[in-house]
């Protein structure tokens, strides 16, 4: 069930109505848990069991053991993040490993016969995971008290705006929101609504009427012309960032609508002056995640330089390594890690340039951008060879394709990039939120119009459900 | 249970304040009001797709400069049964030096057929006699009503004549319903213009034309399924084989008979068609092909047809007692359409009878 699908304006109107006609905080909870399930099983039932086992083994080990300090706290708590990176690795790695291994025998002169189990990986996997673990964690560091309501624990890891493609709620934001009942009044339903309404354009509007351009130089790059390579590049940027942020927004506002509270996920990334502050701007909720669960315990910046930049490698690897088990993620993953170590490095010793270089931030936002672009190739690119020609005509500007893309796709990035700044610039939400009533009904009637005629026939899944 | 049970919402507010209420109505009208101002501007902008062999046949038509003495209308069941050629010359046989022309259609329904019928009756060429056979039952399948061609015939003034289509759905209920589902589901996509901005300026719709053989520009309208060597008509021959069940159940006359409703619906709608020719001086006939799948339920709208229209001929072909020789399965392409050699004699059967409908 797609938040751009017909049936789930029925779903999550048949949920709104219920869960605000429902006056006490405990019926409207089990009301969102049994949503969400439903909602997780209209993609797949069998998986149900396992955000169940998720949950029951979170709750349990965090409310009996590691709360408690029971004499057992530490082995509890490590077979329960042991036992969410198994439940990961195992649906989604095994392939990995195992095909790897039966290449790496292969290379040395051994055959060994692939698996004949396949795999098939639930969708959301890493979000609910991570949100799990996390909650472990954070009780076992003392952040937060171990929850005594399993239900609340349920609904932390279940809910269904997050429960796909995040964002990836903290237990400490989530669950004291959790603990009363939330106000009909308090409701920031203009907010909402336009938070929606945009999330839904740059995923059915933008995001999925460019997905198939991108489709097509993705699939034969040797085809087509450097221009064409180039802005088919540059497009896919442009959809991720449509398909994923737009996902967030409609997941930020669909919880909004039912009074809860999300962090921000997306924060203008392609506006950034430096690929560190790319990190804090994009995927707002993993790059933290990572930060808070993983590159500060392997001792982050506090270690000296030369631990700093492994830490950061091994961050941004194992960051890669979570949107999916191929080696094209993994480079991704290095490319980041590169720059965040190449970024920090010219701030400490290029410091004394600082104020200087006239526009220094726009010639960091356009080399944030380059590489930025350069890194989502392989992120893209259904085989490592292909992403090596389409990042060589990237870096050279060489293609051996004639053919051109049936696209402008040139008016419609400078466009783009326009609204993308004059948006952020402006703060344009925050206009709209606050015009006259009479006036915002009009405009959101009109852009929903606006929206519906460019909505392409056919769903396309959000890219982010695949991690 | 903890003592959460019992937090409520405590301020308890109206559901929606008046200025909400009115918010919300406003905006929900000028939605509605776009939306149709964006499809009534889509309709007028970008006019009927493509839709392969009527286009070519219209455009043969409209070139015409002698017209056509007899036209057959109808669905794939026409195009690949009637060849002309041979109607001509057994029609010659009784002393008639006409010329026919066939216009079937793949997979005419009866939005479709009116739009044709409009069509050769604006073009002032109409013949002396039009065949008429009938359409296919309304669409079932949502993706086929969602080409461009389904979306066409279910928007603007096609949506009072794609739910009678569904009134008039001649087959079981449950495929009836679904229909229905699926046509409300495409007309509100229309009538919501959805997706056509988006076709309009960034992906250009694929016409989903299936391809054909053209050699029936060359053979007044008609080509014999066998000899269209196009990949989904080649598919045919494995995806719906002719099988010796059917011919069985066809012989034995088991099969659906459609509810007594329908078939009045359904005969209603063929009766306006034909009038619409009669009323500009065209004789009219109905015609029923060979179809060993729909024995029973062509045999009720048959009948129904002979006794709403008593003066209108009837060229009934599907019928295993009077017309065995029909229900050979040597002489099938797959299970609807006879090959090359069915249609020629199934053509010279007809111009027989055509020459008792002339009185000759």
């Amino acid at each position: 069930m797609l938040f751009v699908e017909p049936r789930f304006f029925v779903f999550f109107a048949i949920v709104a109505a219920l869960y605000w006609a429902l006056r006490s905080n405990l019926p409207r909870k089990y009301l969102l848990l049994g949503a969400s399930y439903v909602f997780y099983a209209a993609w797949d039932v069998r998986f149900l069991s396992l955000i169940v086992f998720c949950t029951a083994l979170n709750y349990v080990v965090a409310r009996y053991f590691v709360g408690p300090e029971h004499k057992r706290a530490k082995l509890a708590f490590w077979a329960a993040i042991w036992g969410n990176l198994a439940v990961l690795g195992l649906f989604k790695y095994f392939g990995f490993f195992t095909d790897s291994l039966v290449d790496l025998a292969a290379a040395g002169g051994f055959t060994l016969s692939h698996p004949t189990i396949n795999i098939v990986l639930p969708v959301g996997i890493s979000f609910y995971t991570f949100q799990a673990m996390s909650y472990v964690i954070d009780v076992r560091r003392k952040h937060i008290g171990a929850e005594t309501s399993f239900t609340n624990v349920a609904l932390y890891i279940a809910f269904f705006p997050q429960l796909v493609a995040g964002p990836i709620v903290r237990a400490a934001d989530f669950l004291p929101q959790l603990r009363r009942a939330r106000v009909r009044a308090d409701v920031a339903i203009q907010p909402a609504l336009v938070l929606f309404m945009l999330g839904f354009i740059k995923k059915a509007c933008i995001s999925d009427n460019i997905a198939p351009f991108v489709d097509e130089i993705f699939n034969n790059p040797a085809a087509y012309t450097t221009e064409a390579v180039i802005s088919g590049v540059l497009l896919y940027g442009v959809q991720i960032y449509c398909d994923f942020s737009g996902y967030s927004d409609m997941a930020i506002a669909t919880a909004m609508l039912l009074g809860y509270q999300f962090p921000k996920n997306f924060d203008a990334p392609y506006l950034s002056p430096s690929i560190t502050i790319f990190w804090r701007r994009w995927h707002i909720s993993l790059s933290s995640w990572l930060r808070d669960y993983l590159y500060i315990p392997l001792g982050g910046n506090r270690l000296g330089d030369v631990k700093r930049d492994r830490n950061l490698m091994t961050t941004m690897v194992l960051g890669g390594l979570w949107h999916g088990a191929s080696y094209n993620f993994l480079i991704w993953g290095f490319l980041h890690g590169a720059a965040l170590i190449v970024n920090r490095e010219w701030a400490s010793r290029f410091a004394f340039l600082k104020g200087k270089i006239p526009l220094a931030d726009l010639w960091g936002t356009l080399a944030t951008l380059y590489w930025v672009f350069l890194a989502w190739i392989f992120f893209r690119a259904n085989t490592l060879p292909e992403a090596w020609q389409i990042t060589t005509t990237y870096v050279t500007l060489q293609s051996p394709g004639t053919r051109d893309m049936d696209f402008a796709a040139w008016p419609f990035l400078v466009a783009f990039a326009g609204l993308h700044w004059l948006g952020h610039r402006y703060n344009a939400l925050e206009r709209v939120e606050r015009a006259p009533l009479d006036a915002f009904a009009v405009g959101m009637g009109l852009t929903a119009a606006l929206a519906i005629a460019f909505l392409p026939t056919g769903y396309r899944p959000f890219v982010y459900f695949q991690f | 249970m903890s003592d959460e049970a019992v937090q409520t919402d405590a301020k308890v507010s109206p559901w929606i304040s008046r200025q909400g209420l009115r918010a919300t109505i406003l905006g929900l009208v000028v939605f509605v009001a776009a939306a149709l101002a964006l499809s009534a501007w889509y309709r007028s902008a970008a006019p009927r797709p493509p839709i392969a062999v009527l286009d070519q046949k219209l455009e043969d038509f409209a070139a015409l400069e002698v017209p056509y003495d007899i036209v057959f209308l109808g669905s794939s069941q026409t195009f690949r049964h009637i060849d002309p050629a041979v109607i001509d010359a057994g029609l010659r046989q009784c002393g008639l030096a006409l010329n026919s022309y066939n216009f079937g259609i793949p997979a005419l329904r009866q939005p479709e057929l009116d739009y044709v019928a409009q069509q050769i009756l604006k073009s002032r060429k109409g013949p002396q006699l039009l065949v008429l056979q009938n359409p296919i039952r309304a669409e079932t399948v949502f993706d086929n009503m969602m080409s461009p061609r389904g979306r066409y015939f279910r928007g603007g003034a096609y949506v009072d004549e794609a739910l009678e289509d569904v009134q008039c759905y001649t087959g079981r209920r449950r495929g009836q319903a679904r229909s229905l589902l699926n046509n409300l589901r495409v007309i509100v996509a229309e009538t919501f213009a959805l997706g056509r901005m988006a076709e309009t300026f960034v992906n250009r719709p694929d016409p989903q034309l299936a391809t054909y053989d053209q050699g029936f520009r060359e053979n007044a309208g008609f080509w014999p399924v066998d000899a269209d060597k196009s990949d989904h008509v080649v598919a045919r021959l494995t995806n719906t084989p002719m099988t010796g069940d059917i011919i069985a159940d066809a012989r034995a006359r088991r099969g659906f008979a459609p509810a007594a409703d329908t078939v009045a619906c359904r005969v209603r709608q063929l009766t306006e068609t034909l009038s619409a020719f009669r009323y500009a001086g065209t004789d009219v006939a109905y015609y029923v092909s060979p179809a060993p799948l729909d024995v029973v339920h062509d045999t009720a709208i048959t009948r129904a047809m002979a006794a709403r229209n008593r003066d209108v001929p009837i060229l009934d072909f599907n019928t295993p007692e009077e017309r065995p020789q029909y229900f050979d399965p040597q002489l099938w392409f797959d299970n609807a359409h006879l090959t090359g050699e069915g249609a020629r004699r199934l053509s010279a059967d007809v111009a027989v009878r055509l020459c008792d409908v002339m009185g000759k």
